[in-house]
């Protein structure tokens, strides 16, 4: 192919990968290892089962690429789904004895709960902010990790207050469509 | 009912005030339609700051290989029945690989806001952050609390990142330190902000070790100005062999 694969954007990566090509997974990899491996790490706690399951997954997907729709949703939620069937799976391996200790920590924790649908939200949120066009995502990318009012990116981006805030609206109702697709 | 533009429940979702859409609040008391649009936008918000991609793990770039390793074996192996199929093989992992892993961040999905002077170009970060170790922190006996810790080198720079969660109370504050696993020697490292993330360079005597302040311990503080650690620890984690 002419281009690298780094020029490529996500869906033309995806749509590599369903087709098989050589280095696809070598990139889907370098692009989306780091959802699948947290995603896992978060559900299962420890990292030895994380890189487990992560290899499980990226083996799993790569022989079944032909049943990912690319019409259906991206590339990253496939993943992800795929990552938390692995984990449910491992999860009913555990034995009784640790299962009851889990479950005891997941009370401990009710204060914060993570489910795997919220985790598999703000991974896939983070991808989407990624391709917001500018300065639309830095708006939103300033407002979000970095708590700034209106004010305070309008001064970093040098533009007028109200086109920040337009931005931010207009980001946020377009996070939304575009996570809608997502999943 | 006119009910509201949709752009202005998301700026109130945002935080903005009703300056705005002054009817908004008589609007919303009295409209579920648009009480629950707004609800659905503000957990976006909240999941959009908790999105931050800073906050990814990065798995071992030995596991590629494992991946690829296991791809390259012969489809036999790819076409066991179903049955066999029930046991999830063990992942192909490298036998005797200490569990002290060095982790390479290709900074790709780690990629990081950074943003350069007033005319603020947006570019991701490529910097190589190396998290050279991570323990989870575990609460005390009669302790809530968890976490997570972090030994990354950054250009040359180690830091400590953790997130700690639990030990929140009004008139108290959360303590990072290092300290040896007698707890008789320590170092603080900071004050933990209220969300419980943060990073930590360390000074450049940790360079070469950590030894021996390899625990890391998290205290709760009371606001009494005592800088010395309260003895209320919260939770604990050990980067052992750092």
């Amino acid at each position: 192919m002419s281009r690298t694969w780094r020029e490529l954007s996500d869906a033309e990566v995806a749509l590599a990968y369903r087709d098989g090509v050589d280095g696809a997974v070598a990139e889907v990899f370098r692009r989306w290892g780091s959802p699948v491996y947290t995603l896992a790490y978060r559900l299962l706690g420890n990292p030895g089962e994380a890189e487990e399951v992560t290899q499980q997954v990226f083996v799993g997907a790569w022989r079944s690429r032909s049943s990912f729709k690319p019409e259906v949703g991206s590339l990253a939620g496939w993943l992800l789904g795929q990552t938390r069937n692995r984990v449910v799976d491992k999860y009913r391996m555990r034995s009784k004895e640790e299962r009851a200790i889990k479950a005891a920590q997941d009370l401990a924790f009710e204060a914060a709960p993570q489910s795997a649908e919220n985790i598999i939200d703000r991974i896939l949120l983070a991808d989407v902010i990624k391709d917001l066009p500018e300065p639309r995502g830095t708006v939103l990318r300033l407002a979000f990790y970095e708590g700034f009012s209106y004010t305070q990116i309008a001064d970093r981006l040098s533009l007028p207050v109200g086109t920040v805030k337009s931005h931010a609206r207009r980001g946020l109702l377009q996070l939304r469509r575009m996570l809608e697709g997502q999943r | 009912m006119k009910h509201l533009d949709s752009e202005d429940i998301a700026g109130l979702a945002l935080g903005e005030n009703f300056d705005d859409a002054p009817d908004a609040q008589a609007h919303l008391s009295a409209c579920f339609r648009c009480r629950a649009e707004l609800v659905n936008l503000q957990e976006l918000v909240v999941t959009g700051q908790e999105s931050n991609p800073a906050h990814l793990l990065v798995p071992p770039p030995s596991l590629l290989k494992n991946i690829e390793a296991e791809l390259a074996e012969p489809a036999s192996i790819a076409r066991r029945s179903v049955d066999q199929q029930m046991w999830p093989r063990r992942a192909a992992m490298t036998p005797g690989v200490p569990h002290r892993r060095v982790w390479l961040v290709a900074s790709a999905a780690a990629a990081v806001g950074l943003l350069v002077g007033a005319g603020a170009v947006f570019l991701a970060q490529r910097d190589a952050v190396e998290i050279v170790a991570a323990t989870p922190l575990t609460a005390l006996p009669g302790k809530t609390g968890s976490g997570e810790a972090q030994l990354v080198r950054r250009g040359g720079v180690k830091e400590i990142r953790v997130s700690v969660q639990g030990g929140v109370a009004t008139n108290s504050f959360r303590e990072l330190w290092l300290m040896d696993p007698g707890g008789q020697r320590m170092v603080s490292l900071g004050i933990l902000p209220a969300i419980g993330t943060g990073t930590y360079p360390l000074p450049p005597t940790f360079n070469q070790s950590l030894a021996p302040y390899t625990t890391v311990d998290v205290s709760v503080e009371a606001n009494d100005g005592n800088s010395a650690h309260s003895q209320d620890s919260l939770v604990r984690g050990s980067l052992a062999g750092q």
